[in-house]
């Protein structure tokens, strides 16, 4: 409905402002998004499926520590990459400073170039949002049947052709899911991009509602933004139709692991540090620093109450959001039905809406339920934590739907078709084989969708309940006043509490991969 | 392995229920407001001991919070919307959210430039956006009679550095101008201006000022209070380091004045609580905790009887400010916008 | 006598221009072993998807133990049918262990342990019932999923093709096994596969289907 809400605009009556956003800055906001999309795409591919084709296909030093610290960088939401980048490396930022000093040199001389550009943003993208694409390609790589790939060694091919010619194309329709996460995500930020001053797409819708004072334009700029998402969507979609080679999960022989000489290990360490370094180590203990340095005493008075709700908040939406995918994608399963089908497509671009604009779509949603179909003199829904969760689900479906439905094309239709023979149907089918066998799947779906509730801000901030804060909403607080090293104590709470579900489910999914029921 | 779907739906309502609740009871202020000061909690919670009337926050954009007010309606819980811009107040008033304040206090402590039309708001607060220069880069007899209007002059090519148009301040400053010059005459000299203009526009105010201190450019405009902020050491040496460096300037002394945006408050029409909401922005406005604000914030006071922070009352207290009115900094928001675009200002 | 499976005028089609079947009528009596020969692509699968309620013909009427289970205004789901259904491979739940497996289709019964083992005894998979579906070899997964077909004592037992995965040698052992097992149980079985001598083997009759058609 909110998403409808959005929508609804594109019905609406067209400003003159359009006029002023042809001619002088729409080129301009779609030249930068496309060219920001583009860079984000190739480096998160080449940082996401190299080092999942490392880690899965290779033992090396540091192998198994990799296979789950390469998910960390997920905790850091990309704007508060973009303010540890610019402490780091402003002119006179910490790393320039030490440089400086270390070499005794002039006050004016910069070692490090100017991050504040597109440059800077692609890579504060990418190094935080790279593990979508290595969850997929991991997953899709642990997958790949050893026959076919030995199949390709009997026809001459050598260990890299294998690689780069048959494990690699393979897993192309599991990383392109991954990737319409990766682009829609990037499509979506504001405060990344806003922080390095980029006129994007998204920073002119803003830039047109705020400054303009034209949130119909705004709107019906979002609008357009979903429509282009949607698109790639059902193109993904038919490609992953088409190309249905992911092989099935239950008995094929796992791949082979080889043992990587020193060299090649040494390479292959170096390889998977990069991104965790500059995703993870690298803000982390700048953050860290600052935090003791300028706000520890944020730890004792604020931290509690507000990791507590975003806790409360992140696991009631995670479980609500994942158990809403299971539910669509099993009767698209079961009942070939194709309107839900388009449902779940039409959930999943609300990953790509600026949560500032769902945010409103969502009070317009609740405000006209609360006075015209319930008390019409109070306010029930509005400003209540049900339109919260309401647009966490909305703006986390696509990270459900992407792996619960992934997840759902690796169960053979003849297990289906057995269990319905032997009398299963409904609930009971799903209660006894497809969500035990999608237990993995439904966890890494609870686990994203947690990270991304701990990492929202713009829709918390204008739809919670009053005196309600969360760890996001105390870093902005900072942040907005550009004290972004008071923000970073609760930034490193933000990590601590997003650490926490991916700590655990990967160890659940270890253990259970480990066991060898899956 | 079975699915009961029920329960957290049912967790959930009730939690809602539980939120819904605690909002219908007690003695108490609510309020949206868009400034996100540590500074101000503890003004609440001197308020409310004071009074011992509950204050309920909801911090947010400000352009969202009025999206949330007017979705609303009537059913709106908020009493008093707070803002850290003139522009913002201009659209709630726009929309006919506020309310007239009757307080006569009120009336008295703050001049009418800082107040709306109607007496719908009042500024609690007031900020100038001024020039930085390096003293040992700029003459200071370069710069002695400097205003906005020379900043578009040849001699200032490759010298000046600002934060980008999306920024509000900007937009302001820009709406005052078009408000005093008129749009054609202000497209001309931003076009001069951005030509000037000694790197893309990036970072915030105190990246302006830092740059400046670092010699990477000669003159950066940004607001007093974040000079404040630095030279007061609380945001870390290195910054207090750069401060120390460079001068903070009063432009147009010798013609309107320096461009002045005010933090600003007003009561909600559909307020349940205005008798409270008015005793609140009276509360603001007193003594204790205007020095509050200006000893946090730095920003300047609204009432004469108190002084600014003494860490940016060094560079003068006494500088004429520019009247135009704080309304037209909204009416013109547009307008300003739109110029910026069109003379490549990114 | 009345028979067990009564297939009158199945017809099937995707889209208007091919048809999947055509008009196929058959009766199978109560204990009869009968197959289904014919080549890939002859429609054989569809047919066993039909009976099983897992698709729905396109028209005609299928009758199961003397009632309708199916025709133009009544669809009973597979679920209801009680049938026993056996294709090539990786049709057993990866997440049950073997006994679990076999027992899945006696889920609320009291003695569904006992008769689980009893089952997995005759197929000589007994000392695997504690191990998972990807700890065993294929002919050692077929076992359990005849095992796991018959445990329910469905009315009819419809085999896809249950052997063709296998080995040469692995598939003499377990025909012959599965063949006693079958004829001690009085089963009432219909086979679709390609293999004369696998079709020669079992049945009491065999009908060739060629392009949807019996000939």
């Amino acid at each position: 409905m909110p998403l409808v809400a959005v929508l609804s605009s594109l019905f609406g009556e067209y400003s003159d402002n359009w006029n002023h956003l042809y001619n002088f800055v729409l080129f301009d906001y779609l030249r930068n998004s496309a060219v920001l999309v583009f860079g984000v795409s190739v480096l998160t591919l080449i940082i996401g499926t190299g080092t999942a084709w490392l880690v899965s296909n290779f033992n090396f030093f540091g192998k198994r520590f990799f296979e789950w610290a390469l998910i960390l960088p997920l905790s850091i939401p990309p704007y508060i990459l973009a303010y540890t980048f610019t402490g780091l490396f402003d002119s006179y930022g910490t790393l320039n400073n030490l440089v400086r000093n270390i070499f005794e040199l002039e006050q004016s001389y910069i070692f490090f170039p100017n991050i504040r550009n597109i440059f800077g943003a692609i890579i504060v993208f990418s190094f935080t949002l790279y593990p979508y694409i290595y969850l997929v390609a991991r997953s899709a790589f642990l997958n790949q049947s050893r026959s076919t790939l030995e199949s390709g060694r009997i026809l001459g091919l050598n260990r890299f052709e294998i690689s780069f010619k048959l494990a690699m194309p393979m897993i192309r329709p599991a990383i392109i899911g991954g990737l319409m996460l990766v682009i829609m995500e990037t499509l979506s930020d504001f405060g990344a991009v806003e922080h390095f001053a980029i006129p994007t797409f998204t920073t002119g819708i803003f830039r047109t509602w705020y400054g303009m004072g034209d949130l119909l334009t705004a709107m019906q700029l979002s609008s357009f933004l979903l429509i282009l998402v949607a698109i790639f969507l059902l193109i993904e979609n038919k490609s992953r139709r088409n190309a249905g080679f992911v092989s099935d999960s239950s008995t094929h022989s796992p791949i082979q692991i080889e043992r990587l000489n020193s060299r090649y290990s040494a390479l292959a360490f170096v390889f998977c540090s990069i991104p965790l370094l500059v995703g993870f180590i690298l803000p982390t203990s700048e953050l860290m620093i600052w935090a003791i340095y300028y706000n520890p005493s944020f730890f004792d008075d604020r931290f509690l109450d507000a990791a507590l709700n975003t806790i409360t908040l992140a696991v009631v939406a995670a479980v609500l959001c994942s158990m809403t995918a299971l539910l669509i994608n099993f009767s698209v399963r079961i009942n070939k039905n194709k309107i839900l089908r388009l449902l779940s497509s039409f959930l999943s671009i609300g990953y790509a809406l600026p949560g500032l604009i769902l945010a409103v779509g969502i009070v317009q949603t609740t405000t006209f339920i609360d006075s015209n179909l319930l008390n019409k003199s109070s306010l029930a829904l509005t400003g209540s934590l049900f339109g919260l969760v309401l647009a966490y689900i909305i703006k986390s479906y696509a990270l459900s739907n992407n792996t619960i439905s992934s997840g759902m094309e690796k169960i053979s239709i003849g297990i289906d078709n057995s269990a319905r023979v032997l009398k299963s149907s409904g609930w009971n089918l799903l209660g006894s084989i497809h969500f035990p066998l999608l237990k993995t799947s439904f966890f890494t779906s609870i686990l994203l969708v947690i990270s991304e509730v701990v990492k929202e801000l713009p829709a918390t901030l204008i739809l919670r309940p009053f005196n309600f804060d969360t760890l996001a909403v105390s870093t902005y607080i900072y942040a907005a006043e550009e004290r972004m090293r008071d923000a970073a104590a609760p930034s490193i709470a933000i990590i601590l509490v997003g650490l926490i579900p991916i700590i655990i489910i990967t160890r659940m999914i270890r253990s259970s991969r480990d066991k060898g029921a899956m | 392995m079975c699915f009961k779907l029920n329960n957290p739906i049912k967790s959930l309502i009730a939690i809602c229920l539980l939120f819904s609740l605690t909002e219908i009871i007690a003695n108490e202020v609510n309020i949206y407001t868009s400034r996100h000061y540590d500074s101000d909690d503890l003004l609440y919670k001197d308020f409310s001991d004071a009074t011992g009337i509950k204050v309920n926050i909801i911090s947010g954009k400000g352009e969202a919070l009025i999206e949330r007010l007017k979705s609303e309606g009537s059913n709106s819980s908020a009493d008093i919307f707070l803002t850290s811009d003139a522009g913002n107040l201009w659209k709630v008033q726009k929309e006919g959210l506020f309310k007239s304040i009757s307080s006569e206090k009120i009336m008295q402590s703050v001049p009418v430039n800082f107040r709306g039309p109607n007496n719908e708001w009042i500024g609690i607060a007031k900020r100038a956006r001024v020039i930085f220069y390096n003293p040992d880069n700029v003459p200071s007899k370069d710069i002695e009679k400097l205003s906005y209007e020379d900043l578009s002059q040849e001699a200032w090519k490759n010298r000046i550095v600002v934060r980008s148009s999306n920024n509000i301040y900007n937009q302001s400053l820009v709406a005052s101008m078009i408000s005093n010059n008129g749009i054609a005459a202000t497209e001309t000299w931003a076009k001069g201006f951005v030509s000037n203009f000694a790197r893309k526009p990036q970072g915030n105010d105190r990246s302006q000022i830092i740059a400046v201190a670092n010699g990477e450019a000669d003159i950066a405009i940004a607001n007093s209070y974040y000079f404040g902020i630095m030279l007061s050491g609380s945001a870390g040496p290195d910054q207090m380091k750069a401060a120390n460096k460079v001068k903070m300037l009063f432009p147009n002394q010798n013609n309107r004045g320096t461009h002045v945006n005010i933090s600003g408050a007003g009561v909600l029409r559909n307020s349940k609580n205005p008798i409270n909401a008015e005793a609140f922005l009276e509360f603001l406005l007193s003594s204790k905790a205007q020095s509050h604000i200006v000893n946090n914030t730095y920003e300047y006071p609204v009432i004469d009887t108190i002084p600014p922070s003494p860490v940016i009352a060094q560079f003068g207290t006494s500088f004429v400010e520019d009247k135009t009115s704080a309304s037209d900094f909204g009416k013109f928001n547009s307008e300003a916008i739109k110029l910026m675009d069109r003379v490549g200002w990114k | 006598m009345m028979p067990m499976l009564d297939l009158e005028n199945i017809s099937h089609s995707y889209n208007e221009e091919r048809a999947i079947l055509s008009n196929v009528s058959l009766k199978i009596m109560a204990g009869e072993f009968i197959s289904i020969l014919g080549p890939s692509g002859s429609g054989k699968s569809t047919l066993l998807r039909i009976i099983s309620g897992l698709e729905k013909q396109t028209s005609g009427k299928v009758k199961l133990n003397n009632n309708i289970v199916s025709d133009d205004n009544y669809h009973s789901p597979p679920e209801k049918r009680n049938l026993g259904l056996v294709v090539q491979d990786k049709s057993l739940f990866p997440h049950l262990n073997v006994l679990r497996n076999v027992t899945f289709g006696i889920r609320g019964q009291k003695d569904r342990d006992n008769i689980g083992k009893d089952l997995l005894k005759l197929f000589k998979v007994d000392q695997h019932e504690k191990k998972f579906p990807n700890e065993l070899s294929g002919g050692e997964q077929q076992r359990v999923a005849l095992a796991r077909s018959l445990a329910p004592k469905p009315n009819i037992l419809l085999l896809d093709e249950p052997f063709s995965a296998l080995d040469d040698d692995l598939k003499e052992e377990l025909y012959l096994e599965t063949k006693k097992i079958i004829q001690d149980k009085k089963m009432t079985v219909l086979m679709v596969t390609h293999d004369k001598n696998e079709a020669d083997i079992f049945s009491d009759k065999i009908i060739f289907l060629e392009n949807g058609r019996i000939k």
